[in-house]
Parts: C-alpha cells; structure tokens; sequence
C-alpha cells in the first residue's frame, strides 16, 4: 500500500481511473452525437488518452492543496485511495488486485508492444527488401499516379516483400511495401485505391495522429484501458484512411473489392455472417475476430458512405474536454 | 447565426453525460462509507505506515531526528472520526520519558482545533515563521510544572502542533525539518 500513497502511485492509479471515466464519457457522446466521421471520433477519443497522463500534474501545478486530505475529505468526488484500502477478506485489499492489474498490464505492453518494435527497428526487415523502380510494375506506376501529391507529400520509396500473400503496408518515413501478389490480385482500380490506402497513411495528418498515439500508448504501458482506447482509435485512423483513399482514386467501391480480396487472399476465409460463427481459436482467435469484425465494418462504411460529419466537430471536442477536466479534477 | 443555434445541444448533451457521471461516481464513493463506515474515537497504531494507512493521509515525522530522540515513537494515537488526527510521541532512548509530541490534525479553520498537548499554561507566545509557513512559537509549563516549548502552524490543510521539553532552538530545528 505504500507505493499506492507514494507521488508514482497516486498517478498511476489516477490515470487508470481517469481512463475509465474518460472512456466512459467519450463512448457515450460518440453514441449520443451519432459521431460517424473517423476524424472527429479520432479526436474525441484522444481525450481518453490524453487527459489521464496529463491531468494529474496539471492539477497539481494550478492547485496543490488538491492533494490535502482536507479536499479529499470535503470536496472531492471520489477518493481513489479509500477503495484500494478496502479489505476484500483473506488477506486480501483492493489494492492487491490493482498492483496486479497494474503490473500484469505492464508486461504485456511490453511483450506486445515494445518487444515488436525494438526487434523491428533491430531488423529493419523491410529495409533488406528490393526497392521497386519506376517501370518494373507499370500497373502500380500507374496506380500510384498523383496519388502523393494528393496526399502532399514526396513520392514514397517502394519495396518489394517476398510475401506470397498480397499485402501493402507502409513502413518508417515515406516506405510503401507491397508484394508482387498483391499487384497481381488486385485489378488497376482497386490498387490504385488500395494504394492510395497506404498513401494516406503517409499523409501528415495520419502521421500526426500516428506518432500521437504512440507517445501516449506508451506512456501508459501499465493502464489497461489505454490499451483499448489505443485499439479504438487504430481502427478510426485505418476508416479516416479509406476516406482519404476514395477521396483520391473517387472509388469507393474498388476500394471495398480490393480489401475483400485482399482479405480473403490472406486468410482463406469469407465474410458472410455465417462464416464470422465459426469457433474462435485460443490464440490468435480474438485478434483474428477483432480484424475480421474491423474489415467488416470498414466495408459495411464504405459501401453505405456511413461517414457524414457532425457540425462543429473541433468544439465538441474542446467542451468535452474542458468539462471531462472539471470532472476528474474531483477525483482524487 | 447556426452556431448559436446548435450551442445548446453541444453544451447539453456534454453537460448531461458528464452530470450522470459525477452522480455516478459520487454513489461510488458514498457507497464505501455506507457499507465500511470508518470507526469513530482514537486507537493506537503500531506504526506510522499502518496509521498512514487506516487514516489516509501522510503521517509526517521529522527529518531532523537528534540523539535524544527514540525510534520509533512510543505512542503512535490517531482518530478518523469526528475530526481526523494524529499524535506522536517521541521518548527518549532506551525506554527514557516522553520528549517530544507532534499532532496533526485535520483542519480548514485559523483556530487551534485541539488543545495543545502537555501544556498546563501558555507563557508567552510569539509569531514565528516555520519553513514556509508563518506560525506560533509559544513557552508554557507543563502538567508536571517543567518548561516546554511549542509551536503550531497550519499547511497543507492540516494544523501541526510540535511540543518538547527541549531548548527553543531544538523545537525550530524539529518544526522546520517537518
């Protein structure tokens, strides 16, 4: 319990609640708002990443005696401590569960996400891969055509992966690596909206998204929500990307095909609702669900054009915030 | 002309979500006092974490710690209810007779909220700045007639009171290493 009073405890376990009453919040007014257009969702759940890490020493720096027990006893809300020194019976308090939750969550970020990146940027595997010269895929030259500069951006180097499977990622500053599979797959209105795909991808507006996350994904490696709003927002960032993508090409639906194809391609399987019944495997099988469920869904969005904007998105965001920081700053 | 049209439903809906939460979260806390409500009158602690621990907040003790004091403290009385505070008292090594009191009490209001302990009567007082804190420093006579030296002043929202039979000097040296 005595890290839990430490400086470290008390903003750990702020920041996890912080989390959970963001999150809360957010997902209520994306439901209530009817918030369909991926950039403003993005926007507003940026809130459930934001807000928790930078909370805590804000209010601390406009109003120390926030930490006095006096307004702990008399003003605040809720006073996350009393919970954690909560005996549950056997031995065993609230903070028992929560210094688990919170080092369980911690190893897995690590397993998870900072083993992969480390090991990534040791390999730079994608770097080994033969850059594609202008001329060698004249039907990807013609695909990609204007698409950068659409984007605003210089035209990125290609790589080849040896993939047998057709896959198109972008990877490090300004790389798009496709396979020779997925050229071949795909016919020329699909790759040219497949590609302009990753193009968005690579577009400052994703990029600043991108590297936003990843700050605050981990700077929160031991909050277990962090995990699932980072999740939340991945997939908004890859639904903000088809809008960009039908934007440049003006094909929504080679868009749609080119992803079922590539989908299909790359597991074998279909997407009718039956085929989602299947049984899901012990390991990958809730991350083969969530991608299946994702390419689904950002499918069914495409083919209905189900991304209208909402009026006013930037102060939406603005007065959820302001109001979110109000709340939490009663919660000690 | 729309803006402000469309400004009640983007500050209403907000407003709303964020009431119904601040209602929710206030039931959660009500809820522990309700089911665990917290004991009332003084107990006795074995340590100053465990003190820390059922009264929580910080249980402060000196950095300054001379020869003359005895760790740990020989008393450790705090309460929860109706005001929440704590005492400690510090002997001397070896089982030697109480040197040094400190309590810490909850506290928003200017007036001393306990009385000051050991004092029979209060000699002189005189303001004093302790740390950062502008405070009290007293003589008095103790129960037993013998001199002491205190002082109290108030910080982050708690009133310290540091009483001792040592030299004036010693009690300045302890407050302001608090």
């Amino acid at each position: 319990m005595l890290f839990f009073n430490s400086f470290w405890g008390h903003y750990f376990t702020q920041a996890v609640v912080y989390s959970i009453v963001t999150l809360a919040v957010v997902e209520t007014l994306v439901a209530a708002w009817r918030l369909r257009e991926a950039l403003a969702r993005i926007k507003l759940r940026f809130l459930a990443l934001l807000l928790p890490v930078a909370c805590p020493p804000l209010f601390f720096l406009i109003y120390p005696p926030r930490h006095d027990f006096s307004f702990r006893e008399q003003v605040a809300l809720l006073d996350i401590n009393t919970w954690l020194r909560l005996e549950l019976g056997g031995g065993i308090a609230v903070w028992h569960l929560a210094a688990a939750g919170l080092g369980i969550t911690a190893i897995v970020f690590l397993a998870r996400d900072v083993l992969p990146i480390v090991r990534h940027y040791l390999g730079r595997r994608h770097l080994s891969f033969p850059i594609v010269e202008e001329g060698r895929f004249p039907r990807l030259d013609a695909a990609l055509a204007g698409l950068p500069e659409k984007a605003a951006i210089p035209r990125p180097a290609v790589r080849l992966s040896p993939d047998k499977l057709p896959v198109a990622y972008t990877s490090g500053r300004g790389t798009l690596v496709v396979s020779a599979a997925m050229i071949d797959l795909l016919d020329d209105d699909e790759l040219r909206a497949v590609t302009g795909h990753e193009i968005a991808h690579l577009s400052r507006r994703v990029g600043w998204i991108s590297r936003a996350l990843l700050v605050l994904r981990w700077l929160q490696g031991y909050n277990p929500l962090a995990i699932l709003v980072f999740h939340l927002i991945v997939n908004d960032s890859e639904k903000l990307c088809d809008d960009m993508a039908a934007g440049y090409s003006g094909r929504r639906l080679s868009l749609t095909s080119g992803l079922l194809k590539i989908f299909q391609r790359s597991t074998g399987e279909t997407l009718p609702e039956v085929e989602i019944r299947r049984p899901v495997k012990p390991v990958n099988g809730l991350e083969d669900v969530a991608n299946r469920n994702l390419v689904k869904e950002r499918i069914k969005r495409i083919v209905h054009g189900d991304a209208a904007g909402v009026p006013y998105p930037n102060f939406r965001v603005v007065v959820t915030g302001v109001m979110l920081a109000a709340l939490l700053f009663l919660i000690v | 002309m729309r803006f402000i049209k469309a400004v009640p439903q983007l500050i209403l809906v907000p407003a709303a979500v964020l009431g119904a939460a601040a209602l929710v979260l206030f039931l959660i806390g009500a809820a522990q006092d309700y089911l665990y409500p917290p004991e009332h009158g003084p107990r006795e602690y074995a340590s100053i974490e465990e003190a820390g621990d059922e009264l929580g907040f910080r249980v402060v003790v000196p950095t300054y710690f001379p020869s003359y004091l005895a760790w740990p403290p020989g008393v450790i009385r705090g309460q929860l209810l109706p005001s929440s505070r704590v005492e400690t008292v510090y002997n001397a090594p070896n089982g030697g007779y109480p040197v040094l009191v400190i309590s810490q009490v909850v506290a928003d209001s200017d007036e001393l909220p306990v009385p000051l302990p050991w004092v029979r009567e209060v000699l002189e007082e005189r303001a004093v700045v302790i740390g950062e804190n502008r405070g009290t420093r007293l003589t008095a006579t103790g129960e037993d007639g013998q001199p002491l030296n205190g002082a109290y002043w108030r910080s982050g929202g708690f009133y310290f009171i540091v009483v001792t039979s040592r030299a004036a000097s010693e009690l300045l040296s302890i407050a302001s290493s608090m």
